[in-house]
């Protein structure tokens, strides 16, 4: 039977998307662009350590984490007691759906997001976004991809307990989920993030091997 | 798993103002935030736990077992519970021998506050539990962490749920506590019987959705957090002319309070303090303003509140309180405030913010304003007083005194 016509026609690719749970996370992403319409400026009630109304936690900076790590979650499939020994081949598809699979869920989440949030909400969102993808490729990388949520979400309680600093009236120069547009740590740090997790996402077993071996011939 | 949560509990009660050390309730409020914050991790981890007999592919093992599947259940259940509970019993140990020290009263306060907590990880572990078992899926922890946090944010968008501060005043009232704790062990003991047969599963499934509906009707209809009963047995300063009353929790607070006392008795004449002024709460009208604010009687008693142990925050209290009773702000007797202009307005403002800096005996306060500009101004005027003797402050307060009485008070004079 011809595939179908604008099909992904790379077999392996096919093969790999199959396994993975696509139309759940795309429908996941808008549900949560849905919620953040809906109810993102409400103030989340959240504890923070500040008593200063300004430390409140809205509901989209929340929300903005979840958007970041379906994707990673998504890597995990059924058939993953396998994809444990899978090849190069494997490794490329893999690389091509996260990328694709993040950007793409990330533009529909801002784009659905504009229609409420003014712009410099939206880049804010988006700065938070790379710095939650990065912290969920590396704890999806040390601990598996289904608890990729774990160290962003703890990092995101660390923020909005005590992101706030009372004293300035400002958020800390590390809370790169609310600092102002154009705020430059968060900027690189975010960035930063992105590349740690990057990191970790190619540190995989037989490279780490690799690069231990030949520093003992060294 | 305990080594996250164990560091991260203790950092939370202590990277934070430490004002809640020696006083009841305080203590139980702060070590009790923690469950709040660790909602999503508890329910994550619950819903992880739950799934590991299928996700080790040991289901068939465990259903050819000769002990009852509710059995099992219950020591991978308690296992669970027993370990995420455990840094959440240790923050209240370390909290408690802490404040035990000084042995202040109010015990029952702090059991409160515990026992909310308690509360809140067993609905965090019952929520994560059910999903880790009833949906079988790699989201299912996420959706568990993630469920459990926003379940609990929008229920506390109408009901008071993650507390974050023990309010003297205030107490967590014993019928709702308890309602809750028995409603989130019902569905503990439910989650026990979902591996059972087909028959008993669905009962389970049901009962739980049953006991989760009560438990949302519970939290919305009966606020935990309630008015205490006004106190007999208030602490009160000495005092000349003025004399202040306190929470016996509150003992702590007695010295700082008792200079304040003594530095208002030190007051020129032309000011005439109230001669008692309670903490808020023990007046017997507390409670019913608590509850319906929008039923605020024109002229409310005068209380003042220590806000997170700050000094200042009772000083600007008596500030406002000595002022208002001098200057007759409540129109009681004869003066009138009503055209107050923007020269004299200033006036007010400055001589709030030196009164404010007098009672508490320093100059620069420990907490940061959004007041206008002009506001701000004005109390900067009063407070560069502060550094110059006694005899000219006092000289110039009374002048100010002087004018506006003239101005706005003639029936009086």
């Amino acid at each position: 039977m011809p595939p179908p016509k604008k099909a992904i026609t790379d077999p392996v690719l096919r093969s790999y998307l199959r396994a993975r749970r696509v139309p759940g996370v795309a429908i996941a992403v808008i549900g949560i662009a849905a919620l953040s319409v809906a109810i993102g400026t409400w103030p989340s009630r959240f504890p923070t350590m500040s008593s200063s109304p300004a430390a409140q936690v809205p509901f989209w900076r929340m929300l903005v984490i979840v958007v970041a790590v379906l994707p990673i979650i998504a890597l995990h499939s059924s058939l993953a007691d396998l994809e444990i020994v899978a090849t190069r081949a494997f490794r490329i598809r893999q690389r091509q759906y996260l990328v694709a699979a993040a950007l793409i869920s990330v533009a529909s989440y801002l784009a659905i997001c504009a229609s409420v949030f003014p712009t410099p909400v939206i880049a804010i969102m988006f700065r938070g976004w790379f710095g939650w993808f990065g912290l969920a490729l590396l704890a999806g990388a040390l601990l598996g991809w289904r608890l990729a949520w774990t160290v962003p979400v703890c990092t995101g309680i660390v923020f909005w307990y005590w992101g706030f600093d009372s004293n300035s009236q400002q958020f800390h120069w590390w809370e790169f989920s609310a600092r102002p547009v154009l705020d430059l740590p968060s900027l690189l740090l975010a960035v930063g993030l992105v590349l740690v997790g990057a990191a970790a996402y190619a540190a995989t077993p037989w490279r780490r091997r690799r690069l231990l071996r030949r520093r003992q011939f060294d | 798993m305990l080594l996250v949560l164990l560091p991260a509990d203790v950092a939370v009660l202590f990277l934070r103002p430490r004002y809640w050390i020696g006083v009841w309730p305080e203590t139980g409020a702060a070590a009790q935030i923690v469950a709040g914050l660790t909602i999503p991790l508890i329910a994550g981890a619950a819903a992880w736990a739950a799934a590991a007999s299928s996700r080790h592919k040991f289901t068939e093992q465990l259903a050819a077992a000769q002990v009852g599947p509710a059995r099992v259940e219950a020591q991978r259940l308690g296992a669970t519970t027993a370990i995420l509970l455990l840094p959440y019993l240790l923050v209240h140990l370390i909290a408690v021998v802490l404040t035990a020290r000084t042995n202040p009263p109010g015990l029952v306060l702090w059991a409160g506050y515990f026992g909310h907590g308690l509360f809140l990880s067993f609905f965090s572990i019952a929520f994560g539990w059910f999903i880790g078992r009833a949906y079988r899926s790699m989201f299912s922890t996420v959706v568990a962490a993630v469920g459990a946090l926003f379940v609990s944010l929008l229920l506390g968008q109408v009901t008071s749920l993650l507390l974050t501060s023990g309010p003297v005043a205030l107490t967590v009232a014993t019928g709702p506590l308890v309602a809750r704790l028995v409603l989130a062990g019902i569905l503990l003991v439910v989650l026990l019987y979902l591996p059972g047969r087909r028959g008993l599963r669905v009962a389970a499934a049901l009962g739980y959705g049953a006991g989760m509906l009560g438990l949302i009707v519970i939290l919305v209809t009966t606020p935990v957090v309630m008015p205490r009963s006004p106190s007999t047995s208030a602490v009160c300063t000495t005092g000349e002319r003025m004399k202040l009353c306190l929470w016996p929790e509150h003992d702590k607070y007695r010295p700082p309070l008792q200079a304040m006392a003594d530095r208002v008795a030190t007051l020129p004449a032309q000011f005439t303090p109230p001669a008692v002024v309670n903490e808020e709460g023990l007046d017997p009208s507390f409670g019913q303003r608590y509850l319906h604010p929008e039923r605020i009687p024109a002229s409310e008693p005068y209380s003042f509140t220590v806000i997170e142990g700050s000094p200042w925050s009772i000083a600007g209290d008596l500030a406002n309180i000595v002022l208002d009773a001098t200057l007759d702000f409540r129109g009681a007797s004869g003066c009138q405030w009503d055209g107050l202009t923007p020269a004299n307005r200033s006036q007010v403002s400055s001589l709030y913010a030196w009164l404010e800096g007098y009672i508490v005996g320093a100059v620069n306060p420990d907490y940061h304003t959004d007041a206008p500009p002009d506001m701000q101004q004005a109390w900067a005027t009063g407070r560069a007083l502060l550094s110059d003797t006694r005899q000219r402050q006092f000289a110039w307060a009374q002048e100010s005194l002087k004018q506006l009485r003239g101005q706005y008070c003639r029936a009086a004079s």
